[in-house]
């Protein structure tokens, strides 16, 4: 008869070390059990067991394994927890500071802030990626003419696409043009934690996350997925789209996210053949509304025409027009986003022993 | 409230006993492990603490197996009785704070 990794662990189901409630499978302290030409090796969690219970369950399990005549040799491994754990991601490895571009009302224009705040960055030397996790509508394809499908390297990692020096990954590189995103909370879940997982980023001083928009499923995966550094909301002037606003500001509240401010989008509107700012829609939302929440009003954005001409074209304005007014603001925004970044910084806990 | 509400620089497993946390205003104090798993903020225990999983009285030998954070307000503790469902906030573990001063100070409020 021949055994099966199964029935090794049948086995290993009756070892259950000094002061433990649970056998080691059950407790989930066997990581990994293999069985090849003989040789039955097993990968076992240290957790915080004292010395003289590993050494203890490690005979266990020699003996156990070694019980079985098709066992000629048993190899224990004995491994640290990894640092994040529980499902958590932790840390995206290389990259120094995540932050999230939210709104809690659409077409507030927050993808169009996110890409072109990613870009101003870009520009200024900073090495910045971009993440388009808006699953339901990915519109970061467009803006930025992207049309490739991302390569995927070894270790099942998929790589960003780059542009404007700009790491890019959105879940529309995936889709064909027309295909509706339909999907139920779990599958979004699902696929935001492989975006962040499985892509290799390199190193980044700062990658940008395009939020879901509004408070549900999606941006609470991401915001207790990642070690978001700050989180910016944007925001158009009017009254209705601030009520929307204090929804989001507690939630990256209730999660310790700092909001790093207030992005006020489409503040004014300059007439193209006069020149005239007309308050389109009203003004001072933004101001009043970061007065009341305390945190800062980072940029005010005028609605220009060409910020959607340039943004269907796939050239965000910041680089189309960047002495613009558009272009100026976003400049402005991209030295306020990194001032506010280095002021938040607070070091997570080590966790130890 | 005043001032920017202190957050864990370091969580410390103290064996299979307990876990040490210490916080950015100086403060520090030793959770027992059964303490902290008898406080499980997840719903599954909150609302019926004696079903399924062994929760609460049933001896002291669940220790963290690993520890794990969530974002950047709490972290997630996997159980040796293979429970893990649970978040501990930055402020759940503060208010939980076992320590003579805030005890008596949780006392008084009461």
């Amino acid at each position: 008869m021949t055994i099966t990794v199964d029935d090794l662990r049948e086995r290993l189901t009756e070892i259950r070390p000094l002061g433990l409630k649970r056998d080691i499978v059950a407790a989930g302290m066997v990581r990994d059990l293999a069985f090849a030409e003989g040789i039955a090796s097993v990968r076992l969690l240290r957790g915080p067991l004292p010395e003289g219970v590993l050494e203890a369950t490690t005979a266990d399990i020699k003996r156990a394994l070694g019980a079985f005549t098709e066992v000629s040799a048993v190899e224990v491994e004995l491994v640290q927890a990894p640092a994040s754990g529980a499902g958590e991601i932790g840390p995206i490895p290389g990259v120094a500071d995540i932050i999230a571009v939210a709104s809690t009302k659409g077409g507030v224009g927050k993808s169009t802030v996110a890409v072109n705040l990613a870009c101003a960055l870009a520009r200024g030397g900073t090495r910045v990626g971009l993440l388009d996790a808006d699953v339901y509508g990915p519109s970061l394809p467009t803006m930025l003419a992207l049309s490739a499908r991302p390569e995927v390297a070894e270790g099942n990692q998929v790589l960003p696409l780059q542009k404007f020096g700009v790491a890019v990954m959105s879940v529309g590189f995936f889709l064909d043009d027309t295909s509706p995103v339909i999907w139920r909370g779990p599958l979004v879940t699902g696929l935001l934690r492989q975006f962040l997982k499985d892509v290799r980023w390199g190193d980044l001083d700062l990658l940008v996350i395009d939020m879901p928009p509004g408070t549900g499923d999606a941006a609470l995966t991401l915001v207790q997925q990642v070690p978001l550094s700050g989180a910016v909301i944007v925001t158009t002037p009017q009254e209705v789209s601030l009520v929307d606003v204090e929804r989001g500001i507690s939630m990256f509240r209730q999660v310790n996210t700092p909001v790093l401010g207030v992005v006020e989008n489409m503040s004014d509107y300059v007439c193209p053949s006069c020149g005239t700012h007309e308050q389109i829609f009203g003004s001072g939302g933004g101001q009043r509304l970061a007065e009341s929440f305390g945190v800062p009003l980072l940029a005010r954005i005028p609605l220009l025409e060409s910020v959607r001409r340039q943004g269907d074209a796939g050239v965000p304005i910041v680089l189309a027009e960047p002495d613009g007014p558009v272009g100026k603001a976003y400049v402005a925004l991209a030295l306020a986003v990194i001032d506010a970044v280095a002021a938040e910084r607070a070091p997570a806990p080590r966790i130890v022993g | 409230m005043t001032g920017p509400a202190p957050l864990p620089t370091e969580i410390r497993r103290l064996g299979v006993d307990a876990l040490v946390v210490s916080w950015s205003d100086g403060h520090q104090a030793e959770y027992g492990n059964r303490y902290l798993r008898d406080h499980c903020p997840c719903a599954e225990c909150r609302e019926h603490p004696r079903r399924g999983l062994p929760v609460r009285g049933q001896g002291d030998g669940v220790y963290a197996v690993q520890i794990g954070l969530v974002g950047r307000y709490a972290i997630s503790i996997q159980w040796s009785d293979g429970h893990d469902s649970g978040i501990y906030s930055y402020r759940l573990l503060r208010d939980l704070c076992p320590c003579d001063a805030c005890t008596a100070c949780r006392e008084g409020a009461a």
